[in-house]
């Protein structure tokens, strides 16, 4: 399950990606927010107040943890029903909004753990007025549904001025979806807040596919072999692929651009290479481990150095 | 009736409905008869042993074994491998209080630990007596007995639910019932068993005569079981 130590995350509306494997404390994060538990130390508020204590607010609150909890009645349509009732909501179309209507009839006993986490997605994404919604990987170990649409909806409710929470392992779900970018390493926050777009920073990577023939495909590659904002490029010329990497997302995007629109070359698709979680949770540690000492030198008026001792609680 | 009363009598309805779906599910009839079967087995051994004494040891042996474990194996299901705030989270997590739920669940596992009491109570009788005069009175005053009984294993057995991980703290208490229980102390009387064996006819419990360890019984049932349900917070 994980745990968390010494995190401190103040979110607000739109969508908050926390990336991390279950055991990073994801799911941890999941089941504090939810209400399900309650830290051993420290706080957790949502609105003001404690989930756990607030039965009130438990339901404004959406959840998709990593085990599926339906109530145990006859059907899903029945759970469905109880589940109205408790809320106090509507929720008759709620699997019809995922393309889920053929479970409605389905036996609760029945549904695999995948189908059942289906479920409980549909029902928290279809909350008229949630507070927050926290979703441990909605976008994996869920069946029968369509990731982009789930995607868009998750996108149109935090455009509302609700906080999303995802937390995922898989680092490539965060694009395009999140607004803020945490990564959690053995229950530490390592990089919290981070712009979506920095995600990998420092390693930017692009696959581009091209209609092109094999010359064009060569001069366009030496074009942006010597880029100064490029860093390496590979290339293949059946089929036309072209691999570049850059110091950033931003800076690598636009030599490329320059490049495509310099030579004239048609790309057909174009993709951004994500890191793996392991890659990024050490890149983020690397980055830690620096700041661990910093020697302030510029810090002339006492004639010595101050120290500053940061990094993680021993 | 007001909303708040509306609201709460529902929830404790939607925990009892959890509890029953749980007990439906696993199959309630068959744990049933094979507490019957134990019981009827109880019977027949004591029976063949001797003519006269045969109800008293079926009591003795049905009280001392089958209502303890039988309550046991009921309250487990109706909670299920879970502690019991977890037990209830699945309607908890849509904003029932999780107290309210529990008092549901509580009382449908009383419900059911008692009435399966009863019938192994009363067949137990019914073969030891085999047709002999008397075995009315008896079959009466037994069921109440065992009523109460089953109620109260029941209570204690989903309070110890309530604590550890997994509700783990359920073996606690069948353990403590079992040993602590068999005393005839201060302390023995905080347990289903020790009542028992006095309103059977064995040894009185710390000096209590049978009346007041009726009501300890019921006592420990409302008490053991509000606080379980207390427990899992709001």
């Amino acid at each position: 399950m994980g745990r968390l130590d010494h995190v401190t995350l103040l979110m607000g509306p739109g969508v908050h990606a926390v990336m991390g494997q279950p055991e990073d404390g994801t799911a941890a994060l999941c089941e504090l927010v939810s209400g399900r538990r309650r830290p051993r130390l420290g706080v957790v508020t949502v609105c003001g107040r404690d989930p756990v204590a607030s039965p009130k607010l438990r339901r404004r609150v959406g959840v998709l943890l990593p085990n599926a909890d339906l109530p145990p009645v006859a059907s899903v349509a029945a759970a469905l029903e109880l589940m109205e009732r408790c809320r106090g909501v509507r929720l008759s179309g709620a699997l019809a909004e995922l393309g889920l209507q053929a479970l409605e009839s389905r036996a609760v006993s029945s549904l695999r753990s995948d189908e059942a986490r289906a479920v409980e997605l549909a029902v928290a994404l279809s909350l008229p007025r949630p507070v927050v919604i926290v979703l441990h990987e909605p976008l994996t170990a869920v069946a029968h549904v369509d990731r982009d649409r789930v995607r868009q909806r998750i996108r149109d409710i935090a455009r509302d001025g609700v906080c999303v929470i995802v937390t995922t392992s898989v680092p490539a779900d965060v694009d395009g979806l999140a607004d803020h970018v945490h990564l959690l390493d053995r229950g530490h926050l390592v990089d919290g807040d981070a712009d979506a777009g920095g995600l990998g920073d420092g390693a930017a990577e692009l696959t581009l596919w091209l209609a092109e023939d094999a010359a064009r495909l060569r001069s366009m590659a030496a074009a942006l072999g010597q880029h100064p904002d490029l860093s390496g490029v590979t290339f293949e010329t059946n089929p036309a692929i072209v691999w570049v990497r850059g110091s950033c997302l931003g800076a690598t995007s636009l030599a490329v651009a320059d490049v495509v629109a310099a030579h004239g070359v048609r790309v057909t698709a174009m993709q951004r290479h994500t890191p793996p979680l392991d890659q990024l949770q050490a890149e983020a540690r690397r980055r830690r481990e620096r700041l661990l000492v910093t020697v302030d030198l510029a810090a002339p008026t006492l004639g010595t150095p101050s120290v500053e001792q940061r990094g993680p609680q021993p | 009736m007001s909303t708040t009363t509306r609201l709460a009598s529902s929830a404790i309805l939607d925990g009892a409905r959890v509890a029953l779906s749980r007990l439906r599910s696993t199959n309630l009839v068959l744990t049933g008869v094979a507490a019957m079967a134990a019981a009827f087995a109880i019977a027949i051994v004591h029976r063949q042993h001797t003519l006269v004494a045969a109800p008293s040891q079926t009591l003795v042996g049905v009280f001392r074994y089958l209502v303890p474990l039988s309550s046991f194996a009921i309250a487990s299901v109706a909670v299920g491998r879970h502690r019991l705030d977890d037990s209830v989270w699945c309607l908890a997590r849509h904003g029932v209080p999780k107290q309210l739920l529990a008092v549901g669940l509580v009382g449908v596992a009383a419900i059911a630990a008692a009435g399966c009491s009863v019938l192994c109570v009363g067949l137990g009788l019914m073969v030891a007596y085999a047709g002999d005069a008397g075995v009315w009175a008896d079959l009466i005053t037994s069921s109440w007995i065992a009523a109460l009984g089953g109620g109260a294993y029941a209570c204690w057995t989903v309070a110890g639910a309530a604590v550890f991980r997994l509700g783990r703290g359920r073996w606690l208490v069948l353990v403590a019932d079992f040993t602590i229980g068999s005393g005839a102390g201060w302390l023995a009387a905080t347990m289903p068993r020790a009542h028992l064996r006095s309103l059977i006819g064995g040894a009185d419990v710390a000096g209590l005569d049978q009346p007041a360890s009726s009501v300890m019984l019921l006592a420990m049932t409302l008490v053991v079981g509000g606080l379980a349900a207390l427990r899992t917070g709001r």
